[in-house]
C-alpha cells in the first residue's frame, strides 16, 4: 500500500458542495438503501389487494343499476377508508422513517454527515427518496381502488382524480413526517404506526379540533372537493387543504434537518 | 513471566508524548502541569457523559502531523473520543477542536477529516468504487471517480471488481473504509481500530501506509486495543482507560512503564501453605494468598520470583505444578495504569 505520488484528490480540488449536488448525492445513495425486495412486494401486495377489494366492492354494491351518487359515495369512501386511512400512510411511514432512521441505526449516517455539506440536502433527499418510491405504491392502489368501487359510473373520473390528489400530496406530507419521526425515535416503524392507528385513526374521531392536527383530514377534504362527494366529515377548502400538507412537509423537513444537526452521530 | 525484576518506581514524570505532541495525562507518566494544547486536533477539558455513564473524564491533549496512536481496552472511550473530534457527538464539557474549528459547527473542516469508523457498516448495496466515490462526491472533489480508483489502488483493492461490499470479508470493508476517508485527501485522518480484520500481510502494508501518510505531514490519529500493534504504528502514544488520559509518551517508555507494575503470580504446588511461607521468608514477594492448592503471590520481582520458586518448592519437597502470570493481559496493564493515579 502506498500512497504513491498523485493523488488526484488534492486540497486545492476540493470545495464545498451546492445543495443540489449533496441532495443528489445522497438522494442516489439513499434510494438503493431504503428499497428492498421485501418492502416492495409487501406493500405492493397490500395495494394489490386494495384495487382488487375496490373492484369487488364496485361490482357488489352498484351491480344492477347503480345510484350515481351511492356509487360516488362508496368510491370516495373506499378510497379514503383503505386508501388515506391504511396505504398511504403506511407506505409512507415504512419508506420514509428508513431513509434516515435505517442508516443511522446501522451506522452508515457518519458517511453521509461527516461532510462539507448543509444539512437540508440530506433531508430533502432523504424525503424525496422516499417519495420517489412510496408514490407508485400509494397513488396506483388508491386511484384505481377508489375508481373501480364506483363501478365506473358517470363522473368516476373525478373520485379517481381526487384520490390521485389526495393520494399523492398525503404521501408527500406523511413521508417528510416520517422523516423526522425516523430522526427524532429509533423505533420509527412504531412509532408511525402508534401515530397513524391512534391518532390518525382513532383520535380525529374524537372532534373537530382533534381533525384539524390530522393530515388524513387534509387529505381527505382534497379527495372530497375534486370528487364533489361529500363524505360526511369536516372538509376544508381545496387551497387551505393544499398548503397545509405542503406547510407540514416544510415544516417536518426543517425540523428534521435542525435535529440531523444537533444528533448524536454513531 | 518475562518481566524484568525492578522495584516499584514512583510515579516518574513522562515526557510529552514524543516531540510534536503535547499531552496533559492524569496517570503515570502525567505531567505535572496541563500544557495549553496547541496542535492539528486540540482536546481540552473534555468530558462526555452518557446519562450517568462518563465515557470521557477530562481529557487534555494536542496532536500535531504525524501518527499518533490512542491505546485503550474495549471501552475505555477511544471511539468517544474520536466521535468528538469528527463532531459527531458534542463534548459534555471541553472544547474540541480540529485544525483550529469544532468540525459539528464548521463544515469546512469536515471536508478535511477522514474518518474510517469503528462500525463495520457500508452502504452494502454499492460496489467499492461506487462507495468511495460517492465519498469523493460529496467530499467535493473534482473528479470523484478518478479519486476513487486511486483511492482504492492505494488499499490494493480492485475497482473493477463490481461485487456489492456487502459480499465482502472484514478486511476488504476495512479497506474499503480507508479508501473512503483517504479519497479527498484529508489533513487529519482518524482511523478506529483500522487493524481489525486484516490478516498479517494487510496489517503490515497498513501500516506501512499510515506511516508514509504521517510523513507526508498529515495528522493520522489510530485506535488500537493491541499493545504490540500499536508499537509498530509509530512510537506516540496516548493511553486511554476508563475514559482518561492515563499516559502518553513513546512506545518504550510505556512499555518500561508497564513492566514496572507489580505482577501476581499464580503457583498450582504441594504443601502451599509451606510454599507460601518460604517465598514470604525469601522477599520475592510482598503478598500471598492460598487458594487450595494454589499460591497466588505478588511480586515486584517476577523474573526472580520464577527463578526461585522451583528451587524453593524442591528444598521443601513440594511438587511444583504451573505457575501462571494472571496479569500478562492488557487489561491488567490498563487498570495498574489508572489505579496508580
Amino acid at each position: 500500500m502506498s500512497t504513491g505520488p498523485d493523488t488526484p484528490a488534492t486540497t486545492e480540488q476540493r470545495r464545498r458542495v451546492g445543495a443540489v449536488r449533496a441532495t443528489a448525492l445522497c438522494y442516489r445513495v439513499l434510494i438503493r438503501q431504503i428499497v428492498s425486495a421485501g418492502r416492495l412486494a409487501a406493500l405492493g401486495a397490500l395495494g394489490a389487494v386494495m384495487v382488487i377489494v375496490g373492484w369487488v366492492v364496485g361490482n357488489s354494491t352498484n351491480g344492477g343499476a347503480p345510484a350515481n351518487a351511492g356509487a360516488l359515495f362508496d368510491g370516495a369512501s373506499y378510497a379514503d377508508g383503505f386508501g388515506l386511512i391504511v396505504i398511504v400512510p403506511i407506505v409512507s411511514l415504512v419508506f420514509a422513517a428508513a431513509s434516515l432512521g435505517d442508516v443511522r441505526d446501522d451506522g452508515t449516517l457518519v458517511y453521509l454527515w461527516l461532510r462539507p455539506m448543509g444539512r437540508a440536502p440530506l433531508v430533502v433527499a432523504a424525503a424525496a427518496a422516499a417519495v420517489t418510491v412510496s408514490l407508485p405504491l400509494c397513488v396506483i392502489p388508491t386511484t384505481l381502488g377508489g375508481w373501480f368501487a364506483t363501478d365506473f359510473v358517470a363522473e368516476s373520473g373525478g373520485v379517481a382524480l381526487g384520490a390521485l390528489a389526495a393520494a399523492a400530496l398525503g404521501t408527500v406530507a406523511y413521508s417528510c413526517l416520517f422523516v423526522l419521526l425516523g430522526l427524532l425515535f429509533r423505533k420509527a416503524v412504531l412509532w408511525g404506526i402508534a401515530y397513524v392507528l391512534l391518532w390518525e385513526g382513532l383520535a380525529v374521531g374524537l372532534g373537530d379540533f382533534a381533525e384539524r392536527l390530522s393530515l388524513r383530514g387534509y387529505a381527505r377534504s382534497l379527495l372530497s372537493q375534486i370528487a364533489d362527494v361529500d363524505l360526511g366529515f369536516t372538509t376544508y377548502g381545496l387551497v387551505t387543504s393544499i398548503i397545509v400538507l405542503a406547510s407540514v412537509s416544510v415544516v417536518s423537513l426543517a425540523l428534521a434537518a435542525v435535529r440531523l444537526s444537533r444528533l448524536n452521530v454513531d | 513471566m518475562n518481566s524484568r525484576p525492578r522495584p516499584a518506581p514512583a510515579p516518574a514524570p513522562m515526557p510529552d508524548a514524543a516531540g510534536d505532541e503535547q499531552a496533559s495525562a492524569q496517570g503515570p507518566g502525567a505531567a505535572a502541569v496541563p500544557v495549553p494544547p496547541a496542535g492539528m486536533v486540540e482536546v481540552h477539558g473534555v468530558s462526555k457523559f452518557f446519562g450517568d455513564v462518563v465515557a470521557v473524564s477530562d481529557v487534555t491533549f494536542a496532536v500535531r502531523a504525524g501518527v499518533t496512536a490512542l491505546l485503550g481496552p474495549n471501552g475505555a472511550g477511544k471511539s468517544t473520543l474520536f466521535r468528538m473530534m469528527c463532531g459527531l457527538t458534542p463534548p459534555s464539557r471541553g472544547t474540541v477542536r480540529v485544525l483550529g474549528a469544532d468540525a459539528r459547527r464548521n463544515r469546512d473542516v469536515r471536508g478535511r477529516i477522514g474518518l474510517s469508523p469503528q462500525q463495520d457498516a457500508l452502504f452494502d448495496r454499492l460496489d467499492a468504487l461506487e462507495f468511495v466515490t460517492i465519498a469523493a462526491a460529496t467530499q467535493g472533489v473534482a473528479d470523484p471517480e478518478a479519486a476513487g480508483r486511486h483511492a482504492l489502488g492505494i488499499v490494493e483493492l480492485d475497482p473493477d471488481d463490481h461485487r456489492p461490499v456487502s459480499g465482502y470479508s472484514k478486511g476488504m470493508r476495512q479497506r474499503t473504509k480507508l479508501a473512503a476517508a483517504l479519497v479527498h485527501d484529508p489533513e487529519v485522518l482518524i482511523l478506529d481500530e483500522p487493524l481489525n480484520g486484516l490478516d498479517p500481510v494487510q496489517r503490515r502494508r497498513m501500516i506501512e501506509l499510515l506511516e508514509d501518510l504521517g510523513a507526508q505531514g498529515r495528522c493520522v490519529l489510530v485506535s488500537s486495543h493491541v499493545l504490540e500493534e500499536v508499537a509498530r504504528l509509530g512510537s506516540r502514544i496516548l493511553v486511554i482507560a476508563q475514559g482518561r488520559l492515563v499516559a502518553s509518551g513513546d512506545y518504550r517508555e510505556l512499555r518500561e512503564l508497564m513492566d514496572d507494575r507489580p505482577h501476581r503470580i499464580s503457583i498450582e504446588a504441594d504443601r502451599p501453605r509451606d510454599l507460601a511461607a518460604a517465598l514470604v521468608s525469601s522477599g520475592t514477594v510482598v503478598g500471598v494468598r492460598i487458594e487450595g492448592d494454589v499460591v497466588v503471590a505478588d511480586t515486584l520481582q517476577a523474573d526472580r520470583l520464577g527463578r526461585e520458586v522451583a528451587p524453593l518448592a524442591k528444598d521443601l519437597g513440594a511438587r511444583l505444578r504451573q505457575v501462571i502470570p494472571l496479569d500478562e493481559d492488557l487489561e491488567s496493564v490498563f487498570r495498574y495504569l489508572v489505579e496508580r493515579r
